[in-house]
């Protein structure tokens, strides 16, 4: 085997956090290096006769995806269920298919203790304290910074003092948006142009969902280490990565063995290791390798994980208005707290409902009920496409809203690895719904009704729905080893120059998309790195 | 499911000063649109202003990008946002293959097919941004059987129907419901170009029809007088064309 090469810095994931903070560390003369496990991305069209659908070799999501399905439990030992998972590989990570809200955390998310009791009274579980080691105005300076790298789009919430986010002009809205707007503002809201990282090529689709083949929508790796990388920075890159060992070396170094695109077996050493593979698998290469923390693995890696309950709805705009254009253009945070309980952003979809999309999404749905059909999925999506097209009409010319109402940290909810009948290695997760995120729901429903009133709104999702493609808080920061892995800044408690830099140190989860907290995470850790 | 069609105001014109052009600024002049004519020839462009006051004219040769690009912002800057695009400039040299002179296929090109690309990339950022517009780009079934002496002329037409078909395809029908791109083939007419077929002002009500559609009206098509026809279509296509009701 060839001798070790030396680096000042091994960062394991190529996604917003490991993306960024590898940029920022090439910059400042650092030797470092990027392991990824997605391959050079390919832009093929998807072959899409009837015969291959059925034959299941139609891959709408063409490797842009992690390749095994999310083993669900809602309790430990119980039965597992499958669910397809939405996390994106390769460079630029989730953030390749993510629809690119990129808002701000407010105050209350960081310095705040956020525990069911406070809504519901006879509760008797208790969440993790959830208190940032950070506060909101030690991240403001950081979050300036991503927001004007990512180069975001918006108007600033006329709800937030602190809102000084540099901003660019949104596209122009159409007349249904328009009258949504007033709506809002009619109710007593305070809507605002949403914040995106979409640099609004003209004809641009938003891209939610799939790889942005313009270079428009803004991610970790073509806003920050692909430009590092073009100005010759000390960074680079290896695709097709997988992590064969990892270790602390007999002089503190850390020391990873990985096989890359070719096969090729390599090993590298660097004072400085950074885990930024996700929320879903950073705790994962903790578990795997015990040896990164001196042979024991700490007893909250992959506890207190959280999802967003991923709400969506529709909304029938005022009549007589047109609806078209770009589709994710207005938010409120009117009801971001609600008496003291976390809720969320309300924020535009950003999609059109579509029949192929409502036929994937309510096969989802049943095969997530244990109604699967194995290997003939793709029969049913098919069988499903009348249902969608019927859903398709009903929508046509209604908006499609989200929001990522809070999830609060469990002890309990937990991410780790588990062999599938095959032998393949799953990302298997404990987790459910508690009656307090019901609770939170059921007022966040009523709170949507009366913003909009009058009118329709109609729910589409079952409330309290874990959003899986917002994964967080798996390796919690913390003030504390008992209750969380990594100090305010992201280093492993106990472990000198082991890093993690990405969602998994959530301490909360925010009412809002997790990606700029992640950057603006990111640069506060690469900070630390480089001085 | 056709709602009230948003009125068109303002129609560009390229080629104005060749012979459908010339006529199409008048016809459309004539029915109450403002015109942006745009051409080669001044003396052309000053003979259409001076026939109608709906008529303004914007020298241009389209084939150049840059000055194509401020020739329609001028005529937007003036007229208001441009509602529709007929895109008539081409050229049709006559010589045989093997006489041609350099630069001959290469001129050809340029006007007929980057001429064509060029007017399209000036108008559609704002159409989307409008959710409003209607592009006709003059093409030809020349391509088919290019006569003898036709040949740069027949390969540039050929090149419009992917240009149109692909442009059409990369707009976002889900969020730009209202912006149709067509190609409009008039049979022979009498201009400068042939010397019998149509009248040049027989094209207007073959070509109106394009125009006036609502949003439900064709796109990424090709037409020839009026009648749609279904260029490269195979047997296994037409089949599920008919059966799903396309």
């Amino acid at each position: 085997m060839a001798d070790a090469q030396e680096l000042d810095v091994i960062v394991i994931g190529a996604g917003m956090g490991g993306s960024v903070l590898a940029a920022r560390c090439g910059q400042a003369g650092l030797k470092t290096l990027v392991l990824e496990k997605g391959a050079t991305p390919k832009f093929v069209a998807p072959r899409k006769s009837i015969v291959d659908k059925l034959l299941g070799k139609y891959d709408a999501k063409g490797g842009e995806r992690w390749p095994t399905e999310l083993l669900l439990r809602r309790k430990p030992g119980g039965k597992a269920r499958v669910a397809n998972p939405i996390l994106g590989v390769g460079p630029g990570g989730s953030a390749r298919i993510y629809g690119a809200a990129l808002g701000r955390a407010q105050r209350e998310d960081f310095e705040e203790d956020f525990q069911p009791q406070g809504w519901l009274k006879n509760e008797a579980e208790r969440a993790l304290p959830n208190i940032w080691p950070v506060t909101y105005s030690e991240m403001l300076p950081f979050y300036r910074e991503a927001e004007a790298m990512l180069g975001l789009v918006g108007t600033h919430d006329p709800l937030d003092p602190d809102d000084d986010a540099p901003l660019g002009a949104p596209p122009p809205m159409s007349p249904a948006h328009h009258a949504l707007f007033e709506r809002l503002e009619a109710n007593g809201r305070h809507p605002y142009r949403m914040r995106v990282g979409i640099a609004y090529k003209p004809g641009c689709s938003e891209c939610q969902g799939i790889t942005c083949q313009r270079n428009c929508k803004a991610h970790g790796f073509n806003r920050a280490l692909l430009p590092a990388m073009e100005r010759q920075a000390p960074v680079s890159m290896d695709l097709g990565v997988s992590i064969k060992d990892a270790s602390k070396g007999a002089q503190g170094e850390w020391r990873v063995t990985y096989s890359d695109e070719t096969g090729d077996e390599r090993v590298v050493t660097a004072p400085k290791l950074v885990l930024a593979a996700g929320a879903l698998n950073t705790p994962r290469i903790l578990q795997a390798f015990p040896s990164l923390t001196g042979g024991r693995v700490p007893h909250m890696v992959g506890r207190g994980v959280m999802f967003h309950a991923g709400e969506m709805f529709a909304v029938n705009p005022p009549d007589g208005n047109e609806l078209y254009g770009h589709r994710r253009v207005l938010a409120f945070r009117d009801h971001y707290l609600d008496d003291g309980a976390p809720l969320a952003e309300c924020q535009s979809l950003g999609m059109v409902a579509k029949t192929g999309m409502i036929a994937d999404y309510v096969v989802d749905r049943a095969r997530m009920a244990g109604f699967g059909l194995g290997r003939l999925d793709k029969l049913g999506r098919l069988a499903m496409r009348p249902v969608g097209m019927v859903a398709e009409q009903h929508f046509a010319g209604q908006e499609l809203f989200t929001a990522a109402v809070q999830d609060l940290p469990y002890f309990e909810s937990f991410v780790g690895s588990e062999k599938d009948s095959y032998g393949n290695d799953r990302i298997a997760i404990t987790y459910r719904v508690r009656k307090e995120m019901s609770a939170r729901m059921k007022r966040f429903r009523a709170l949507m009704k009366e913003a909009f009133a009058p009118l329709p709104v109609t729910f589409l999702a079952p409330a309290g729905e874990p959003n899986l493609g917002h994964p967080m808080g798996s390796c919690r920061m913390g003030s504390d080893p008992e209750h969380s892995v990594v100090d305010g800044f992201g280093q492993v408690w106990g472990q000198e120059g082991l890093y993690i830099a990405d969602a998994s140190i959530f301490a909360s989860s925010l009412g809002i998309n997790p990606a700029l907290t992640v950057a603006a995470l990111a640069l506060r850790t690469a900070q630390r790195l480089t001085d | 499911m056709s709602e009230a069609n948003r009125p068109i105001r303002h129609v560009a014109i390229t080629g104005a000063t060749g012979g459908i052009g010339g006529a199409l600024a008048r016809q459309f002049a004539e029915s109450g649109r403002v015109v942006s004519a745009i051409g080669r020839s001044q003396k052309g462009l000053d003979a259409l202003s001076a026939a109608h006051a709906n008529i303004s004219g914007f020298r241009a040769d389209v084939s150049q990008c840059a000055a194509c690009a401020s020739a329609f912002a001028a005529a937007s800057e003036a007229n208001g946002p441009i509602d529709v695009l007929i895109a008539a400039a081409a050229i049709y040299p006559k010589a045989f293959f093997f006489d041609q002179e350099p630069g001959h296929m290469e001129d050809t090109l340029r006007v007929n097919v980057v001429g064509v690309a060029n007017a399209m990339r000036c108008v559609l950022p704002a159409m989307l941004e409008r959710n409003f517009g209607r592009i006709v780009v003059f093409g030809s079934l020349a391509d088919m059987n290019p006569l003898p002496g036709s040949l740069a002329y027949s390969v540039s037409k050929g090149a419009l129907h992917s240009l149109v078909k692909g442009v059409a395809g990369e707009i976002d029908r889900d969020r730009f419901t209202n912006v149709l791109v067509n190609e409009f083939s008039p049979g022979a007419t009498r201009t400068a170009m042939s010397d019998g077929g149509h009248e040049p002002e027989d094209i207007y009500p073959m070509l109106l029809p394009l125009v006036e559609c609502g949003r439900d009206g064709p796109h990424g098509r090709f037409f020839q007088e009026g009648k749609e026809i279904r260029l490269g279509e195979s047997w296994k296509g037409t089949l599920k064309r008919i059966i799903l009701r396309r």
